[in-house]
């Protein structure tokens, strides 16, 4: 893929007295200033949310240009959609600059989800099971099994992603805490405490992408977009909202979706300098490093505790503090993952930058009901 | 506030209860002899339809659990006060069933654990639930 991200733009993440849409125009104007260009200058756009309204209509602010503006939904994995769309339409040759923009504001407390937009009877609902959390317990409970893991893992990880979180100032928990508290806190769905779990948050983040020649035009520091591959689940993984699983389970859209990116990208696992990874709870980014081909199922733990993970280590991951410190606007998660690595590669991470000139960065989101997409970056 | 759904042919469907044994109703497909459950119209691995009803085993063991300490929120029919309840992913054999257990202490499930479904259509709104086999009790 021949794409440039030539600006970026974020409203920080937590909980603010604006409308998502107000944050989204914030961060669509940053993205725009940071890139040098005009709202007019933009020939493609795509953005989505799941609670703010809808992408296309912030075009009443932006401006009525007749831009085609492209609204998406793919749950937490939205933001990847958003980025493939306008990406997509630069590689086509429609758009010379695009613009991807997610945003949201969510209610507190676990998201309420209707069984009936999932094609689940109201009955599973009414019995307590239509909840994500559950399921992201089940999951690492499982995992942690299968692959002799220690529980405290988790707690190890979160430590990590609020001690990054502190170092950035855009980030909602700033606060770090230690292993013993998170791992000793009010268990929520065993074996995840409260602060393993990321909370549903508001905030925005937009790019604007470039063609080649439009890029080398507009910075000399360009980051490129050297793949964005999006998969949806195939039989027999293990998803939320599942009444029943197969009786063999099977690898999860994000092994499909990683593969494909390194293999678009013409990389590996060991060429990556920094990488964000989808990080609902502690146990997804547990799972996530070994599907993602960062390291192999139940190598983990000596990956944590050698501190390999942290911002001065050999491959730091979530630098921004990733979902846990920052929480999830659904719309805008995937692409507050793009802009870290962005940040980080071209040296501008205040506060938490990745020592040794990071060259190739790596994201991945993951969604219900089972689709990811899986980015990768390069200076 | 979204309105009461009346559940009651929903749940029917998750259940039989005419024999001797009270068991679960999945699909099973003729095609490849993919299950599910609830039952449902399609095979979810080839696509075909030709799938039809099928008695889903009784007994099974834990392939995976947790504990809802938080009550969730709507639909759920909640009970006053909440009290927390241990679920599970029930290892049938040609299927995984998501279910609520029932019948010892919220924290004291482990992975393995033997368990038969218990039908009881008189506890509200629990349609089925796991509970330990007898031979572990």
């Amino acid at each position: 893929m021949d794409v440039a991200i030539v600006g970026v733009g974020l409203h920080p993440f937590g909980r603010f007295d604006i409308s998502a849409r107000e944050m989204a125009l914030i961060a669509a104007r940053g993205a725009l200033g940071d890139a040098n260009v005009e709202w007019a200058d933009i020939d493609f756009a795509a953005g989505g949310s799941k609670d703010g309204g809808h992408a296309d209509a912030l075009v009443k602010e932006l401006g009525l240009t007749g831009t085609p503006f492209m609204s998406v939904y793919n749950g937490c994995a939205t933001g990847g959609s958003s980025l493939l769309a306008a990406a997509n339409a630069i590689e086509a040759g429609m758009a010379d600059l695009a613009l991807a923009v997610g945003f949201d504001k969510h209610d507190r407390g676990a998201f309420a989800t209707n069984p009936a937009e999932y094609g689940i009877g109201e009955w599973y609902g009414e019995d307590g099971m239509m909840v994500t959390t559950q399921f992201f317990g089940m999951k690492i409970q499982r995992y942690l099994a299968d692959h002799d893991l220690d529980p405290r893992l988790l707690a190890e990880l979160s430590a990590k992603a609020l001690r990054n979180g502190a170092r950035n100032p855009n980030a909602w928990r700033r606060n770090a805490l230690s292993a013993d508290a998170i791992a000793d806190a009010e268990m929520v769905n065993d074996p995840l405490t409260k602060y393993m779990f990321c909370s549903p948050s508001e905030g925005a983040a937009a790019v604007v992408l470039a063609s080649p020649d439009k890029a080398r035009e507009l910075r000399a520091d360009p980051v490129w977009l050297r793949a964005v591959e999006f998969r949806t689940r195939k039989y027999g993984t293990f998803e939320v909202f599942s009444p029943s699983l197969a009786a063999e389970i099977t690898p999860g859209a994000t092994v499909y979706a990683a593969a494909a990116a390194f293999e678009t990208a013409g990389v590996g696992p060991a060429d990556i300098d920094v990488a964000q990874i989808q990080d609902t709870e502690a146990g997804a980014e547990l799972m996530h490093l070994a599907e993602c081909g960062l390291c192999e199922h139940g190598e983990q733990g000596e990956l944590i505790m050698s501190g390999a993970l942290e911002i001065e280590g050999r491959l730091p991951v979530n630098t921004d503090g990733g979902c846990i410190a920052n929480g999830e606007p659904i719309g805008a998660s995937g692409l507050r993952q793009v802009i870290e690595c962005v940040l980080q590669l071209q040296n501008r991470a205040d506060g938490r930058q990745v020592p040794n000139d990071p060259r190739t960065a790596f994201t991945q989101v993951y969604g219900a009901p089972g689709l990811s997409t899986c980015t990768v970056l390069a200076r | 506030m979204s309105e009461v759904i009346d559940t009651t042919d929903q749940r029917r469907q998750l259940i039989n209860t005419a024999g001797d044994e009270p068991h679960l109703v999945g699909s099973a497909c003729s095609d490849c002899g993919t299950q599910t459950f609830p039952s449902q119209s399609g095979c979810p691995r080839c696509g075909s339809n030709a799938v039809s009803e099928v008695a889903l085993p009784q007994t099974g063991s834990v392939w995976t659990w947790t504990v809802q300490r938080f009550p969730p929120k709507a639909p759920y029919l909640a009970e006053s006060p909440y009290a927390p309840f241990a679920l599970a992913y029930v290892d049938l054999g040609p299927v995984k069933v998501e279910s609520r257990l029932r019948g010892k202490p919220i924290d004291s499930w482990k992975i393995g654990d033997a368990v038969r479904v218990v039908i009881d259509e008189s506890v509200t709104p629990l349609s089925f639930w796991f509970e330990p086999t007898k031979e572990m009790q």
